[in-house]
């Protein structure tokens, strides 16, 4: 079972099992022609190959992101995309259909392909041909784009470094114009806006003027005004009520005045002591006194009915006594009366009236004051509103002034180019040596791939031979001792032709091996 | 008995072989032997150029003789799995290199009746041979030819026909040639067909011998025709011959170091 799993084994592996590194040697040493002739052969064809294919020149621009000539610390720029966003955009706006076409149709790019591709499939081939490689450099932490690379690829060197300097010569241009176009469309947005808030706060100014101009009396600042014109009218009302009490005391003492004074016959009537003159008297007092409480304390008060009472009886006791004197005896008026005390009181009673009028005035007035402080706290309400309006109204404007006043100085750094801008640091020149196909490389490839091959060859032929190749695998099969191991024999005649075949075969290597290099040294001069 | 023990052995145990002597049967009938000269197509060990293969037919020499002395080997056949693979050439280098030494009374048998290597590489097809002798057309004496060397005499094929070949080596005549051979000379070595070749000449003419040698050529023997050679020549086998091995390779150095066959091998089996 063993043995026969082992044949199997053999089999596929043609004996390579028992090979050891000698016997690899030795097998490299027995085919070193073939693998010479092969590898060269396999490299010469390669060479052949690539010297065919055309060459292909890269031309390169290196642009320089200048990062502005004003740091931004002092004018902060409104032109606000990354160098990478900026570059990102111009890419887009470069390789589009239109602008390559536009390029190809000036320089007269493609001419071949235009026969037989359409215009699309010649943009895309164009932005295929067109590397763009920005090269930036990490200042702590943060990758800074400090500059990038257009480079072009075409048959022809002195177009490769046109195209390139064209491209680059349209990034710059495109920059500019995009940078500008941002800077002013800032400015112009904020103008508008300006002019926007300028007139809403104007509105609100006016609306605010005319609510003012409404309620004004009540406008919170009135309010102490009015408080001190009730507390000067309140002051002015106390003084004149005092002063009516004080005409009223005046009044009654003048009053009392007259009653205590002696009654005097009042000669111009005529008719004086002609009636009892004692219940005359009497009657007087009376009338004095009652006229005295009425006037304090008006006329229902009880004591000046119980007077009027009095008055009454001593009235209906002088008409009878009258009567019983005879009408000779005409009754004399037998009031109290002065005329100086009458004077005064008419005075006093005047006085009175024109207090109690002045009083009514002041009543009306502090009525008035009163009623505008209580209406104080509605107007103050509105105008608080619109006032708080007013104020963000106000602030917005003063921002928008702000911004205004940057984006004019970006502008204004913008048109003099001080801004972040792209520099050429190095225009295309048309390059000495193609870029590709890089020979020197695809040759070394080539040869690499030649020995491969021949070694693969060389081991290609051993798994097909079905003979046995080493000592080993005899020894490994057959118990019996090896007795002898007889070299190769070969007698002189045959030894000169096997040299013979020797020179030849190193020969032919020798000869490959010169076309080899010869066709390195041509394909590399290309 | 172990084929590996017998190998290194010395000479001194075995019996005594006269040294130079020639057979005398063969001395006397034929006065004109057989000169070895440098082959232009076939590289003999006489060959100056090839002095330094000399050395490797010594040490076959050597084994085979310590072979010869410790087992009594007397008929040894030379096959290998393939056709040219070089036995005839390694027989008749062989038996030079013996005939060199002189001591052994060699006889050498072309029995590849239909290739004939040997005889057409020592240009004796007229001489009558081994053939005659099976055909019973000449007696023991006239099928041998003397060489040079006084101890080394050689059977060429002889007259054979065609087609008499299949039937010449079956029965008694092929044995009585060898037991009379025996007789005369002390060793003889048998130049056969491959073991492969789809005849039964090789068992016919293996039968009688004593053992056989198994000559390989690398590069020209394939894994398919040396298992079936293994496979049939299991018991009779003392040793391989490796022909166009790599000169120089040390590979006795290379083989003692790693694998020492001699004493794994029989240990294990004195063991068992």
């Amino acid at each position: 079972m063993a043995t026969k799993q082992k044949q199997d084994l053999d089999l596929s592996l043609a004996g390579l099992q028992y090979f050891r590194f000698k016997d690899y040697k030795r097998l490299v040493a027995r085919r070193k022609w073939l693998i010479i002739a092969t590898a060269t052969l396999v490299g010469l064809l390669t060479s052949v190959v690539v010297y065919f294919v055309p060459n292909s020149y890269r031309a390169t621009t290196s642009i320089l992101i200048d990062p502005g000539k004003v740091p931004e610390s002092y004018v902060k720029s409104t032109a606000t995309l990354t160098a990478n966003e900026r570059l990102a955009l111009l890419r887009q706006q470069i390789l589009s259909d239109t602008k390559l076409s536009q390029i190809i149709d000036d320089m007269g790019l493609y001419q071949e392909l235009k026969k037989k591709e359409p215009p699309l499939e010649i943009t895309r081939k164009m932005r295929d041909d067109i590397d763009l490689e920005p090269i930036s450099y990490s200042t702590g932490g943060r990758a800074d784009l400090t500059a990038f690379n257009i480079s072009y690829h075409s048959r022809n060197a002195g177009t490769a470094a046109a195209v390139a300097n064209r491209l680059a010569s349209l990034f710059i241009e495109e920059n500019l114009r995009a940078r500008e176009e941002q800077v002013l469309g800032t400015a112009e947005f904020i103008d508008r806006e300006l002019a926007k808030a300028r007139q809403d706060l104007e509105d609100k100014e006016t609306k605010l003027g005319a609510l003012r101009a409404r309620y004004a009396s009540e406008l919170p600042e009135a309010q102490n005004a009015h408080l001190q014109a009730l507390a000067t009218l309140q002051l002015e009302m106390r003084s004149e009520m005092d002063a009516v009490s004080r005409d009223q005391q005046q009044k009654v003492y003048l009053q009392s005045l007259m009653a205590d004074s002696p009654q005097v016959v009042d000669l111009d009537s005529g008719n004086a002591g002609s009636a009892p003159t004692g219940l005359q008297d009497q009657l007087s007092r009376l009338e004095a006194q009652q006229e005295q409480l009425r006037t304090r304390y008006g006329p229902q008060f009880p004591d000046v009915l119980k007077i009027q009472q009095d008055i009454d009886r001593l009235q209906e006791k002088i008409k009878s006594a009258k009567k019983t004197e005879g009408p000779a005896a005409a009754p004399a008026v037998l009031r109290p009366h002065n005329p100086v005390i009458d004077s005064q009181i008419a005075g006093i009673d005047k006085d009175i009236q024109a207090h109690a009028k002045r009083e009514q005035d002041l009543k009306s007035q502090i009525d008035y004051h009163q009623s505008m402080l209580d209406a104080a706290p509605a107007a103050s309400q509105q105008i608080a509103i619109l006032s708080r309006d007013y104020e963000q109204a106000e602030e917005n404007y003063k921002r928008l002034q702000d911004h205004k006043f940057s984006a004019d100085i970006s502008t204004d750094m913008e048109s003099r180019q001080k801004g972040e801008r792209f520099l050429i640091l190095e225009p295309a020149q048309p390059p000495s040596l193609p870029y590709e196909p890089k020979r020197a490389l695809i040759d070394g490839l080539g040869l690499l791939a030649g020995i491969v091959f021949a070694f693969g060859l060389v081991l290609a032929l051993e798994l097909f031979d079905r003979t046995i190749k080493t000592e080993h695998e005899i020894t490994d099969q057959i118990e019996a001792p090896v007795l002898a191991e007889i070299p190769w024999l070969v007698t002189a005649a045959k030894k000169r032709q096997e040299q013979w075949h020797n020179v030849l075969a190193a020969g032919a290597s020798t000869f490959l091996l010169l076309m080899y290099v010869g066709a390195i040294a041509v394909s590399l001069r290309k | 008995m172990s084929f590996a023990t017998w190998f290194n052995g010395t000479a001194e145990k075995a019996e005594d072989v006269e040294a130079g002597q020639a057979p005398q049967l063969v001395a006397e009938r034929d006065g004109n032997p057989l000169a070895f000269h440098v082959n232009p197509v076939y590289p003999l060990v006489i060959d100056p150029v090839l002095v330094g293969a000399t050395e490797h037919f010594s040490v076959l020499r050597t084994r085979l003789l310590n072979a010869h002395h410790k087992t009594g080997l007397r008929s040894l056949i030379i096959t290998s799995p393939e056709k040219e693979e070089g036995k005839s050439l390694i027989c008749t280098n062989l038996g030079i290199t013996l005939g060199q030494l002189g001591k052994p009374r060699v006889l050498l048998v072309d029995g590849d009746l239909r290739v004939r290597g040997m005889t057409e590489l020592l240009g004796l097809q007229n001489d009558r041979g081994v053939g005659d002798y099976l055909q019973d057309k000449a007696e023991f004496q006239d099928c041998i030819r003397t060489t040079e060397y006084p101890s080394l005499c050689i059977a060429p094929v002889g007259d054979v026909q065609e087609d008499s070949m299949p039937t010449l080596l079956e029965g008694p005549r092929w044995p009585a040639f060898l037991q009379r051979a025996k007789e005369e000379f002390d060793l003889i070595i048998v130049d056969s067909v491959p073991i492969t070749a789809p005849i039964a000449d090789f068992e016919l003419l293996s039968g009688p011998c004593d053992a056989a040698l198994l000559t390989v050529q690398l590069r020209k023997t394939t894994r398919e025709a040396l298992d079936v050679t293994v496979n049939r020549l299991e018991k009779k086998l003392i040793g391989v011959i490796i022909n166009n091995a790599q000169a120089g390779s040390g590979y006795y150095a290379d083989y003692y170091g790693k694998k020492n066959p001699y004493y794994g091998k029989s240990k294990r089996k004195n063991g068992a």
